[in-house]
């Protein structure tokens, strides 16, 4: 009630100021072009967040923490003193410091043992506020609450979702085991979804984010399995003779393209959920696999070595004559298409190095993202900025991720063992 | 006056008349052309009065059937003589006779004024001796000399226009690389303190700003939306970081008003 009027003026303030300017308007005549944007990274001061403490992770640490490593802000020190008051920051003294945008926030513990937090993200520079949120969460899973606030930090400042909040599956080998592990985007917080002393190749998410399609040897041949996250339940979608792999979702969630050696060399296959309606996509004498869809469900990318050396074509989810993809080098593998549906990663080979590579799928112009050697299994973070990709380093298995552009490198993950085979699940919910 | 004249019989009265009118339009003619002939410039002329004149020979008058004594000069002086005379001495009741030809009709007065008496400035009696080729020939030299004139104004003024426009070519090369300087100052001013990876909509964002004397940023109007509202977020705060903007070297390039357009790097 008390901020209606406030509102108000500030719109009636609005309107003064483009009526003020209506005589610029008509007679503005130099331009200046900015073409691009620089490299400044967003100066942000994120607060400790008053109350906090009664969480066992503060909030205000996970917030700097994500958005750090995205390489896209820069911290503004801000002490360890919560603000007094998180609705009236003082401007000029944040200007002082450097910070473009301002976080505060506060914690209270509920009388139910859950807790509450506010949180209010300021433009310093226009000095106003940009966006509130009030959200409530168990204690103990104070470090999600910071995820989530990071998101609405993250997508309100650069236009797009963030992916804190987002898992990652992988396969993980410690010893004679092979671990499916579900894991926060940045590694941490890993969970064993499946354990067993036969590997486990290439895991999928389903579009919800609640199921993950594998495949397991665990019957001394690979076979596709279906497990929903929270249960643990399991299914078998494809163990047909020979060799069942390379479970790729279709958009909708409703079935599975998949790989089949059941009538000769390796090709792929089109399947229901529940294993009913196998359908073979292509006749040909090569070996096709590694199939993903298109966006738009209407394509499928595979890699296939028709040509000779394995390159990617793609073909039509209802059949036809595959047109290839890529042309630059003799080995190209492993396409994955970004969410937005613009872009190809893959594995090529340049020089004898395995290099993260990705393509322009209307220009066809390629880049190779990485400088290591021995890359594989590449997956686009949900919100397409990122490619988490595996890796070697000392001849144990890592997950790295780099952005699209190639400008920002992480660290590989947490995460004890030989870790591989990446799939970035989608945004949550 | 002469009294003899007034009252001797006027043998060729009709003929005469006649004669009168056709000289009087052809002196009508030749004042139409003539006059404007000279009436631009000053040059002197030579004129002769004809307020005293001397009384006519009798003999002479008295025979106007007979073109015979002197069929010469007759038809050759004719128009010029007739031409002032009548003019300068409108209202004169003698006979306007010419002075050295001799008259073709009985001096008699006469009876009405001449026409157009109006016509010519009084000022500039025209001569009444000059032939039509003198004129002529006056004519085409002040022509020349006038075009000569003109010619030269033109020159002169084709030279004064070549300095003029020579100076403003320089001013304005060296304006508008003073205006190009400024331009690119700002644009990497403001475009060093844009972050980096935010992606653009699906326009190119297009701010217009109003800029003080001392560079300083005043009111930013976003005009037209990058469809990322993040990245017009960014844009505006970074356009007043960059406040106080850079001043051109050249004040008369400072321009109050800037449109700001944003495009994508394309690197």
């Amino acid at each position: 009630m008390q901020r209606k009027p406030f509102i108000q003026r500030r719109h009636f303030l609005q309107a003064g100021s483009v009526l003020a300017l209506a005589p610029a308007l008509a007679r503005a005549e130099l331009t200046v072009e900015i073409s691009g944007l620089g490299n400044e990274r967003i100066p942000i001061a994120i607060t400790t967040f008053g109350g906090e403490g009664v969480l066992p992770k503060p909030i205000s640490d996970v917030v700097r923490a994500d958005l750090e490593r995205t390489g896209l802000f820069r911290l503004v020190d801000t002490g360890d003193q919560p603000l007094a008051d998180i609705a009236r920051p003082d401007w000029n003294a944040w200007r002082g410091k450097g910070a473009d945008v301002l976080l505060a926030g506060s914690v209270r513990q509920l009388a139910n043992g859950g807790a509450e937090a506010t949180f209010r993200l300021y433009d310093v520079v226009k000095q106003a506020e940009q966006k509130s949120a009030v959200l409530s969460f168990r204690a103990e899973l104070g470090r999600n609450a910071g995820h989530w606030i990071a998101d609405r930090v993250y997508e309100q400042l650069l236009g797009v979702p963030g992916v804190f909040s987002t898992q990652i599956a992988y396969v993980q080998k410690s010893g004679r085991h092979y671990m499916l592990q579900i894991a926060e985007y940045d590694g941490a917080n890993p969970v064993s979804a499946f354990t067993d002393d036969e590997p486990i190749i290439s895991p999928a998410w389903s579009p919800d984010g609640k199921r993950v399609a594998y495949v397991s040897f665990a019957l001394k041949k690979p076979v596709i399995y279906l497990q929903t996250i929270a249960t643990g339940n399991r299914q078998v979608v494809a163990n047909f003779k020979g060799s069942n792999s390379a479970p790729a979702w279709s958009p909708d969630g409703r079935r599975l393209s998949i790989v089949l050696t059941k009538d000769g060399l390796s090709q792929i296959y089109l399947v229901n959920l529940d294993g009913s309606g196998l359908r073979r996509l292509m006749q040909t004498d090569g070996i096709d696999t590694e199939p993903c869809f298109s966006l738009d469900g209407k394509w499928l990318y595979f890699t296939s070595d028709r040509s000779g050396g394995p390159q990617i074509y793609r073909v039509s989810v209802d059949g036809g004559e595959a047109q290839r993809v890529t042309f630059d080098g003799s080995y190209n593998v492993s396409p994955h298409v970004s969410p937005d549906g613009k872009t190809l990663a893959y594995i090529g080979r340049n020089n004898g190095k395995f290099q993260l590579t990705v393509q322009d799928l209307s220009s066809q112009q390629t880049l190779i993202l990485t400088d290591t050697t021995k890359d594989e299994s590449p997956t686009f973070a949900p919100n397409g900025r990122l490619i988490l990709y595996a890796t070697e380093v000392g001849g144990r298995g890592v997950l790295s991720a780099v952005s699209v552009d190639g400008k920002i490198r992480y660290k590989p993950l947490q995460g004890n063992g030989d870790i591989r085979e990446p799939a970035w699940g989608p945004l949550a919910v | 006056m002469n009294p003899a004249a007034m009252t001797r019989e006027e043998p060729g009265k009709w003929g005469s008349l006649v004669l009168a009118v056709c000289i009087h339009g052809a002196l009508a003619l030749l004042l139409y052309y003539g006059v404007q002939w000279q009436t631009r410039p000053p040059e002197p002329v030579q004129v002769d009065l004809v307020r005293s004149l001397p009384p006519l020979p009798q003999p002479q008058v008295v025979r106007p059937p007979e073109p015979m004594p002197p069929p010469k000069p007759v038809p050759k002086e004719e128009p010029p003589p007739l031409k002032k005379p009548d003019i300068a001495l409108p209202k004169a009741p003698e006979k306007p006779i010419k002075k050295e030809k001799p008259p073709v009709e009985p001096p008699k007065p006469v009876e009405k004024p001449q026409p157009k008496p109006d016509k010519v400035p009084p000022a500039e009696p025209k001569p009444q001796q000059r032939s039509a080729r003198e004129i002529e020939a006056d004519r085409q030299r002040l022509m020349l000399d006038l075009a000569s004139d003109e010619a030269r104004r033109k020159a002169q003024a084709q030279t004064n226009a070549k300095n003029k426009a020579e100076l403003d070519s320089a001013t304005t090369q060296i304006n508008a690389r003073a205006r190009d300087a400024w331009i690119a100052a700002i644009s990497q001013k403001v475009g060093s303190l844009l972050s980096t990876d935010i992606p653009f909509g699906s326009q190119q964002p297009v701010f217009i700003i109003e800029l003080l004397p001392t560079g300083e940023v005043g009111a930013v109007h976003l005009q037209t939306r990058s469809g990322n509202k993040a990245l017009d977020d960014a844009i505006e705060r970074a356009i007043k970081k960059a406040s106080p903007l850079p001043r051109p070297t050249r004040p008369e390039v400072f321009d109050r008003n800037l449109q700001f357009v944003f495009k994508p790097r394309t690197d």
